[in-house]
């Protein structure tokens, strides 16, 4: 139950990365900017470095660093699952539902290029993409902190992560108009999902009791598992991953996007992207059901003298293996709106930017602004201001630098925002960290 | 030149937003627990119901339990006490020679005047103390009569009995036979001590190790985190009873406790690690019984249980 616990908290603090830094979406000549929109293309064509080419980081969640982490008197950093954090201080900066999306997309190789007379654009990438959703009732929290008993419904987790063989094609459709093209071939490393309908939990003077109803899946990743003194073979949550076995399943995914220009200096862009699945094959699934109470009255003693103890054990709330079976997940899509207004030759631009991702158990919506300097040709920065699902805002900052020789870009949003010395965001649930560098080829 | 300062400016405003209270290489991550300092938590233990076959006399010649020797109790006992009292004081019968002969001297002039409360006595030491009753009677009394008291059947044994109880020449002897045999049952009319090996609580490493951690040693102060063992005891039997219950291994003595109709609290007893941990792997509960006083006529029932709930509470959080 510890471990559980434990994963649970470091699931939470652990706010890391997840893909794509809307700052970056006005970011003109990064190979990385493709991402957003597969009609967005580079000035020139390009050849990423190998593994950083492009990595996104990010988090996108409705709780920050600062609600999970307290520090304490003697120098050290405690989590709001200590005894020591009281629990008033602890539940006040939750939500009723607490979100935290993280994820990472690192491009493997990459590289693109125009075709003749430069009409069509062409690229063809390698990524490596992996992404993490929790939604985390308070209840539990609540529970956590008072010990008052309380029904925690609702409890998710789920991990996916899956290799990406991305081709996509950009070609005008009139002047003004760009339309462009992603096909993926998707192949699954591993996928977990854990979901609890109910966890009640009562510690009374009349009993303790504990009832859960869930359901857990694996996919390329094999869970140990271990037999019972009832008999029942259940998942081994002391020792969840005992072997690996990838890839675990296949998808096709696709984007669609494109750029038009309805008028001198403004450009509006809109696109789909991520529709598509991942199979995840039945030899390499594993899935379990856990629908125990547990009661703890006391020891009754009965009219013999004879005492009678009753068990009272977490572990009986294992999760019992079950039969096999496909699955089949669709991808977490987004839809990307965008439009920008250029002055000056296009040396400075406005932008609005609008994204809906949809994640593993809520939909999320960004709404950015930003003003875009070009003072050189190959220098280009970005400020913008996002508002994030209407809970929090978040100040983004990206620097292109792009001689005839070089790109190189970075964007964050967690610059001049207080933050760790390991620089992630204290008090922003949102976090976003994107870097690139490629070679630029032909003219 | 003006860039790269804007540039400059720009990784200086980045650094300085550095807070060092939150370098996650110093996260600490065992500290999990259930609620806070301020926090109190109570669980049930021990739930023990004693009946009427588990109070069994403390004669060494009698298995009886506590419903025969107080039925018994009631043929000896007058049915109208002295000074209209409701209760007998069963510690006074054993303790106090004067209580028991004003009990006796209530008996003998019930006899006197019923003949239903005089038949139910001799058909009892006809019954159950013939022998007994024979080796002390007066030596007045026939030896005739004696054999035939000897040889006679129940019926006939009591009849003879009482006549000689009515004859007015052996009246005050047999009112000091008979007393000595009531006496023999009136003043044992304890029970025995009641054991219960409670055994291992089968709670598991996790649930035990939320109550153990973090309790505060011996002399602590203020105190945080502690355990205590508090509970409450109920009888349904018409009795006062005196309860001493201890468990074995420990430190721990729950009374003593007067136990009535009445839900009587025992009060809480604080715990430490190594008494509870006697506790969780499985001990002795020995409970003392002194019975005080018994009420006639609130009737005696064989259903009649003894209740005691023993709980936990828990001051400070539940630490994994």
């Amino acid at each position: 139950m510890k471990k559980l616990y434990l994963a649970l908290c470091m699931m939470v603090a652990a706010a890391t990365l997840s893909a794509q830094n809307p700052t970056t979406y006005f970011m003109e000549g990064t190979p990385l900017r493709s991402q957003w929109n597969p009609a967005f293309t580079t000035e020139r064509g390009y050849v990423n470095i190998p593994l950083i080419g492009g990595i996104q980081l990010g988090t996108d969640g409705n709780i920050a660093l600062s609600d999970i982490l307290y520090p304490t008197a003697d120098g050290s950093l405690t989590t709001l699952l200590s005894g020591t954090v009281p629990a008033q201080v602890a539940l006040d900066g939750l939500e009723e539902m607490n979100h935290l999306g993280l994820g990472v997309n690192m491009n493997l190789i990459g590289f693109g290029a125009y075709t003749k007379k430069r009409h069509h654009f062409w690229s063809f990438g390698l990524n490596l993409r992996a992404e993490a959703d929790t939604g985390l009732p308070y209840g539990l929290f609540e529970f956590m902190k008072s010990g008052r008993s309380t029904r925690i419904q609702d409890l998710d987790l789920a991990v996916e992560s899956y290799a990406e063989l991305a081709f996509s094609y950009t070609f005008p459709i009139f002047k003004g108009l760009d339309l462009g093209l992603r096909g993926k071939v998707l192949f699954g490393l591993a996928r977990a999902s854990m979901h609890f309908d109910q966890f009640d939990a009562h510690l009374g003077a009349d009993s303790w009791s504990a009832h859960a109803v869930g359901n857990m899946e694996f996919s390329g990743l094999v869970p140990s598992t271990k037999r019972l003194d009832d008999g029942r073979l259940v998942y081994d949550m002391g020792e969840l991953v005992n072997d690996f076995k990838a890839p675990a399943g296949y998808g096709f995914g696709v984007d669609v996007g494109a750029t038009f220009t309805p008028i001198k200096n403004l450009t509006v862009s809109a696109s789909v992207n991520d529709i598509g699945f991942i199979s995840w094959s039945k030899s390499a699934n594993s899935i379990g059901t856990v629908d125990r109470e547990l009661l703890f009255t006391g020891v009754e003693t009965d009219g013999s003298g004879n005492a009678v103890q009753p068990e009272f054990d977490f572990e009986e709330l294992q999760f019992d293996v079950q039969e096999s079976k496909g699955l089949t997940k669709a991808l977490r899509a987004s839809v990307n709106v965008g439009g920008e207004y250029n002055f000056l030759d296009r040396r400075i631009g406005l932008g609005l930017f609008y994204q809906a991702k949809f994640r593993e158990f809520d939909t999320r919506h960004n709404l950015t602004f930003s003003a875009n300097f070009r003072p050189l040709k190959w220098l280009h920065l970005t400020g913008s201001y996002s508002f994030v699902n209407n809970e929090g805002g978040a100040v983004g900052l990206a620097l292109n630098l792009c001689p005839r020789f070089i790109s190189f870009f970075v964007g964050t949003d967690i610059l001049l925002s207080k933050k760790t010395p390991q620089w992630l965001p204290i008090n922003q649930g949102t976090m976003n960290l994107t870097f690139g560098l490629a070679v630029p080829i032909g003219k | 030149m003006k860039r790269l300062f804007f540039f400059l400016l720009l990784l200086m405003g980045a650094a300085a937003c550095i807070d060092e209270s939150y370098d996650l290489t110093k996260v600490e991550g065992d500290d999990v627990a259930i609620g806070d300092n301020s926090s109190e938590f109570r669980m049930p233990l021990v739930n023990i119901t004693l009946t009427a076959e588990e109070l069994i006399t403390q004669s060494d010649d009698s298995d009886s339990d506590i419903i025969e020797i107080y039925q018994e109790a009631d043929i000896w006992l007058p049915t109208e006490l002295p000074g209209g009292a409701d209760f007998v004081e069963v510690i006074l019968l054993q303790e106090d020679s004067a209580y028991l002969q004003s009990i006796l001297d209530a008996l003998f002039e019930e006899m006197l005047t019923s003949e239903q409360k005089r038949v139910e006595v001799c058909s009892l030491i006809a019954r159950k103390y013939r022998e007994e009753l024979i080796s002390v009677l007066p030596a007045g009394v026939p030896s005739q009569v004696i054999e035939q008291i000897q040889a006679a059947t129940q019926e006939e044994a009591a009849a003879l009995i009482g006549d000689l109880f009515l004859d007015d020449a052996m009246h005050a002897d047999m009112k000091i036979s008979i007393g000595q045999v009531a006496e023999y049952h009136l003043t044992n009319m304890q029970v025995k001590d009641v054991i219960y090996d409670l055994g291992d609580l089968g709670l598991s490493s996790d649930i035990e190790d939320m109550i153990l951690n973090n309790l505060d040693p011996k002399g602590t102060e203020p105190v945080v985190n502690a355990l205590y063992l508090y509970g409450t005891i109920d009888s349904e039997f018409p009795f006062y009873l005196l309860v001493d219950p201890h468990l074995d291994g420990t430190q721990i003595d729950l009374g003593p406790l007067r136990v009535t109709h009445e839900v009587y609290p025992i009060e809480e007893k604080r715990l430490y690690a190594d008494d509870i941990l006697v506790i969780f792997d499985g001990t002795t509960l020995t409970m003392p019984i002194r019975i005080t006083r018994y009420y006639p006529k609130q009737g005696l029932d064989d259903q009649s249980e003894v209740h005691i709930h023993l709980l936990l509470r828990k001051t400070g959080a539940l630490k994994f």
